[in-house]
């Protein structure tokens, strides 16, 4: 027996399959995702030809054998969603989010932790040792700033903290290097994780 | 860092699979060419190697990626057209490979496990 209505019914469930798994694909590169999507989507066509093509029941059956997108995704090396999908912004949050307000920092610290695909170790060195390297390179500019003022005019009023060029600027640029390796470490570990698992 | 955890299926199976899934595949394409589906309800049906039907695609891109094996589409009489998937010469020469080396490695696993039970 096969209504009208029974017809859209095995439609819909194919298509929903379908965007089930092309979602669970996210993270596999294109070419190889579409080249798996029209296997299965032919793989899927072919089986409802030797059944009857709009029972409901026979149709769940065949897409029940095709299985779990995830478990699809899984073997096309993808990265589990849900854990890790955000992976990519957390290193530029935490480099650019303390000038966007730390909201933005925050954002990534968070997203680190709550991320499968990093250590702990390179967890803990992604929060602390940032920010630290922040305040250096700040400090480092805002001294050898002053000490170069200072150097060209005789009118030095602001004597606080004062240090020599040759501390102050060294002090900039191990600061930045402190801010910025740890996010870096970040995204080439996770590069490593994704190759592996292609 | 998770430890497996020894005699549950879930964990080593998958990993076992890995291997060798990729060369039974080859195998089943020994004998000519055959198209997804075939293979796919060949595998599902014996059940072990594939999880499930869907995951045969992934691994025979993979296999078409290095070379192992090539695909053609062909028209069907009934249904849409059909990709045919044939091995290569690198193909064979992976699955003589394989061949040989599984054998060893079956016996020796077997030979283990007969002493272990005859303690």
């Amino acid at each position: 027996m096969t209504s009208r209505q029974s017809v859209g019914e095995t439609d819909k469930l194919i298509r929903g399959y379908l965007a089930r798994l092309d979602a669970a694909l996210q993270g596999v590169d294109l070419s190889r995702r579409e080249e798996i999507l029209t296997e299965v989507r032919g793989h899927i066509e072919e089986g409802r030809t030797r059944l009857d093509p709009d029972d409901v029941a026979s149709v769940q059956t065949l897409l029940d054998r095709v299985g779990d997108p995830a478990a699809i995704a899984a073997e096309a090396g993808a990265p589990p969603v849900g854990s890790g999908r955000w992976d990519s912004w957390a290193p530029w949050l935490i480099i650019f989010g303390p000038v966007a307000g730390g909201l933005g920092w925050l954002a990534g610290v968070l997203l680190v932790w709550i991320s499968p695909t990093w250590s702990s170790r390179d967890k803990l060195i992604a929060t602390i040792v940032p920010p630290v390297g922040l305040v250096a390179l700040f400090f480092g500019l805002v001294t050898a700033l002053q000490a170069a003022s200072c150097s060209g005019s005789a009118s030095c009023t602001t004597s606080k903290v004062t240090l020599p060029l040759a501390v102050a600027i060294p002090l900039a640029v191990v600061g930045l290097a402190a801010h910025l390796l740890p996010p870096i470490h970040l995204m080439r570990a996770r590069g490593r994780q994704r190759f592996t698992l292609a | 860092m998770r430890y497996m955890v020894l005699g549950e299926e879930s964990n080593w199976l998958p990993q076992v699979r890995r291997g060798v899934a990729e060369h039974c595949v080859l195998a089943l394409l020994a004998s000519g060419e055959k198209y997804g589906f075939e293979l796919a309800r060949e595998l599902g049906t014996r059940g072990q190697i594939i999880a499930s039907e869907g995951t045969l695609y992934p691994l025979l891109a993979r296999l078409r990626r290095n070379g192992l094996v090539e695909t053609s589409w062909q028209e069907s009489t009934a249904g849409p057209p059909r990709r045919y998937y044939h091995l290569t010469d690198e193909g064979e020469l992976a699955l003589a490979n394989f061949t040989k080396q599984w054998r060893v490695f079956r016996d020796v696993v077997d030979e283990i496990l007969q002493e272990g039970e005859q303690e």
